[in-house]
């Protein structure tokens, strides 16, 4: 129950934060973009209501997040000890800031609503600020600093200037897409060139402030470079910065284009709208990756399991791989059973591991090579190359698990209740589908638009959820060195997904960069596949 | 449309569902331990110590032991005689020799539910 809770945890506290920005960044929006005193018109009131009503739904997904992250900690400490200690949780701080938020956020969803029907209400309208002011502050007591020893005042304060910041910038990107999605009529332009420029400041100040509390925090959580480098907190901090760095490229292109408007007039861009949705992307990515950064220690507390950077560079050297597996009948005789799941991982075990990366590496290779070739647009038969994924599939489905069926003794059924299993089995029938969607799609088999986003999307979130680490419990080291190679795996999924979405929206020839970015980062994955090491 | 629509949002939720559990809590830290890990100790310890790297809510945590009877015995928790906010103490009835594992399981003050473990053995008398 505890290890399932922890994963729900952080789904919710991903969810929470969404819900934060998206009620948060919509206040900010509404009140310094969109600005719902300025004179009426049609568009603006009806960005006004969809602005609210985003808010009302963030405020909403934030108060329920909450409640379920309350409901769930009691029953993730029952156990051996004895049952749901639920009266005991309610009394701790923690959950009275908890239930606070969750006030707060169903005033401001009541608030929103009422709004609605009486947008030029100034009052209502210092209601919304204060309410989300409230919660801004009220982040401070459900953060990471509240565990601290040390500096906590001040690190509280930091954790607040960071997440309001962070909430501003992706939360307003949220809204701007809502605003993308309006039906413009011509004659129209002059509200969206407006919010855009007036976005663009908002912005470049939310991610100035982000920046400066992240380095702050940092200095408190990291520990230099050791601890950048060689724990898995350092590790999220760098793979956050790497999506932030992604994220900002495309905010670069659509401030540069807004001050191009500025300079000569005229409508915004389409392709403005189209950067901003992946920025969007990538900004919930670095919400989720925020949310699983909370559940590790922090770097500077990680002394006895932090890997030098010897060790860690040395899992970054290239070696030729190695296409020798050792036997199953030897893997079986030294690992425990599939069911010890406090068992320490042995030789055989790695070198069977590495023999699955080293094979999915080269199909992963072949297909990002394939999707080039296409790109150039001269072999046509290189659209097939998703049906590759065939293949990696019925490897991943026979080598996955070797303790369980079908080479291991642990039957089909005992074994799919083990996570881990159950895990694996529902990946190898996902990259099927993969295969089947994405074939159709390039082949002309399924002509909607709309199949084409499945590829993207999966990459992109399948991305973003690699970028948290799973923990033994009793060799933290050991699986950080195994698992530190996943985060640029990750973060090349993410780069993926967004870059073949742009590709997919903008005009050719457009679409020609980002069309490339995704191939040429598919093709990496299968290389830092293909150099994969365990040991 | 509706079922294409479903289909890709299955899709999607599916990829969710295949990746997350990779999560697991791991937010509480034991930095110091009494026994410590995979220690041999000539005689039974009289107490289960541990000091963490954050404030635990010291009322809502557990500590069970398990012999090589393979049975887990809850041991009653105290918070450390000092006070410290993270830090947890937990007497240890009399324990015959072999090879024992404990067991926590303890919220921190961030709200973040944590277990570990940590094996030590109690040798057998000259």
């Amino acid at each position: 129950m505890t290890t399932l809770a922890g994963f729900l945890n952080v789904v919710l506290r991903g969810a929470a934060l969404v819900g934060l920005a998206t009620v948060l960044g919509g206040v900010a929006y509404a009140l310094l973009v969109l600005r719902p005193f300025a004179a009426p018109s049609r568009l603006r009131n009806a960005a006004v209501g969809r602005c609210l009503t985003l808010i009302a739904a963030g405020a909403i997904l934030l108060a329920g997040a909450q409640a379920l992250i309350l409901g769930l900690q009691p029953l993730a400490l029952a156990g051996e000890t004895g049952p749901a200690p639920f009266r005991a949780f309610f009394s701790t701080t923690f959950a009275q800031a908890g239930l606070a938020r969750i006030a707060l956020a169903i005033a401001l969803a009541v608030t929103a609503i009422l709004l609605r029907r009486k947008p030029d209400s100034r009052a209502s309208w210092c209601s919304a600020a204060g309410l989300a002011a409230l919660l801004g502050v009220n982040a401070a007591w459900l953060s990471h600093a509240m565990g601290r020893l040390e500096s906590r005042e001040v690190l509280m304060a930091l954790e607040v200037f960071h997440q309001v910041a962070a909430a501003v910038w992706v939360g307003g990107l949220i809204h701007l897409v809502a605003f993308s999605l309006l039906r413009r009529e011509p004659g129209e332009d002059a509200l969206a060139s407006a919010l855009a420029a007036r976005f663009s400041s908002l912005a470049l100040g939310s991610v100035a402030g982000l920046v400066a509390a992240g380095i702050a925090l940092s200095l408190f959580y990291v520990d230099g470079v050791e601890g950048l480098l060689g724990t898995g907190y350092g590790i999220m901090v760098l793979t956050k910065v790497a999506v932030l760095t992604g994220a900002l490229a495309l905010a670069a292109l659509n401030f540069l284009a807004v001050r191009r408007m500025a300079r000569r007039g005229g409508a915004v861009p389409a392709s403005l709208w189209w950067f901003v949705e992946a920025e969007v992307g990538m900004g919930v990515t670095l919400l989720l990756a925020a949310a699983a950064l909370t559940s590790l220690p922090v770097a500077a507390d990680v002394r006895e399991d932090r890997a030098t950077l010897a060790e860690v560079t040395g899992r970054f050297a290239p070696k030729l791989p190695s296409f020798s597996t050792p036997r199953i009948d030897d893997l079986l005789a030294a690992a425990a059973p599939i069911t010890d799941t406090l068992a320490v991982r042995k030789q055989p075990e790695y070198q069977w591991s590495e023999f699955n990366h080293h094979v999915a590496g080269l199909f992963v290779f072949s297909m990002g090579l394939l999707a080039l070739v296409e790109l150039r647009g001269r072999s046509r038969w290189a659209r097939h190359w998703p049906l590759l994924f065939l293949g990696l599939a019925a490897f991943l489905f026979f080598r996955n698990d070797p303790r369980a069926w079908p080479l291991g003794p642990a039957g089909f059924w005992e074994s799919m209740l083990l996570p881990d299993v159950l895990q694996h089995r529902l990946a190898v029938a996902l990259v099927v589908a993969l295969a089947a969607f994405e074939w159709a799609v390039r082949t002309g088999r399924l002509r909607a638009p709309g199949w084409a986003y499945v590829f993207p999307l999966l990459c992109a979130a399948g991305g973003a959820l690699l970028l948290t680490h799973s923990h033994a419990l009793f060799n933290l080291k050991a699986e950080f060195l195994v698992e530190v190679t996943h985060a640029p795996l990750g973060v090349l999924a993410v780069f993926i997904g967004w870059a073949r979405w742009l590709e997919l929206r903008l005009p050719a020839p457009n679409n020609r960069v980002p069309g490339r970015v995704w191939a040429v980062a598919f093709t990496l994955v299968g290389a830092l596949l293909l150099f994969y090491r365990e040991g | 449309m509706l079922l294409r629509r479903a289909l890709a949002a299955g899709l999607v939720l599916a990829a969710l569902a295949i990746w997350f559990p990779r999560l697991a809590d791991a937010h509480a830290l034991v930095l110091e331990s009494s026994p410590r890990a995979d220690e041999v100790l000539r005689a039974a310890p009289a107490r289960i110590f541990l000091r963490f790297n954050s404030r635990i809510e010291q009322a809502l945590s557990g500590i069970t032991v398990t012999g090589p009877g393979g049975r887990p015995i809850p041991l009653p928790v105290v918070g450390a005689p000092e006070g410290a906010p993270n830090e947890l103490s937990a007497p240890v009835p009399t324990l015959p020799p072999g090879r024992y594992l404990v067991r926590w399981k303890v919220l921190s003050a961030d709200g973040h539910v944590t277990q570990g473990a940590l094996r030590f053995t109690v040798a057998p008398g000259p």
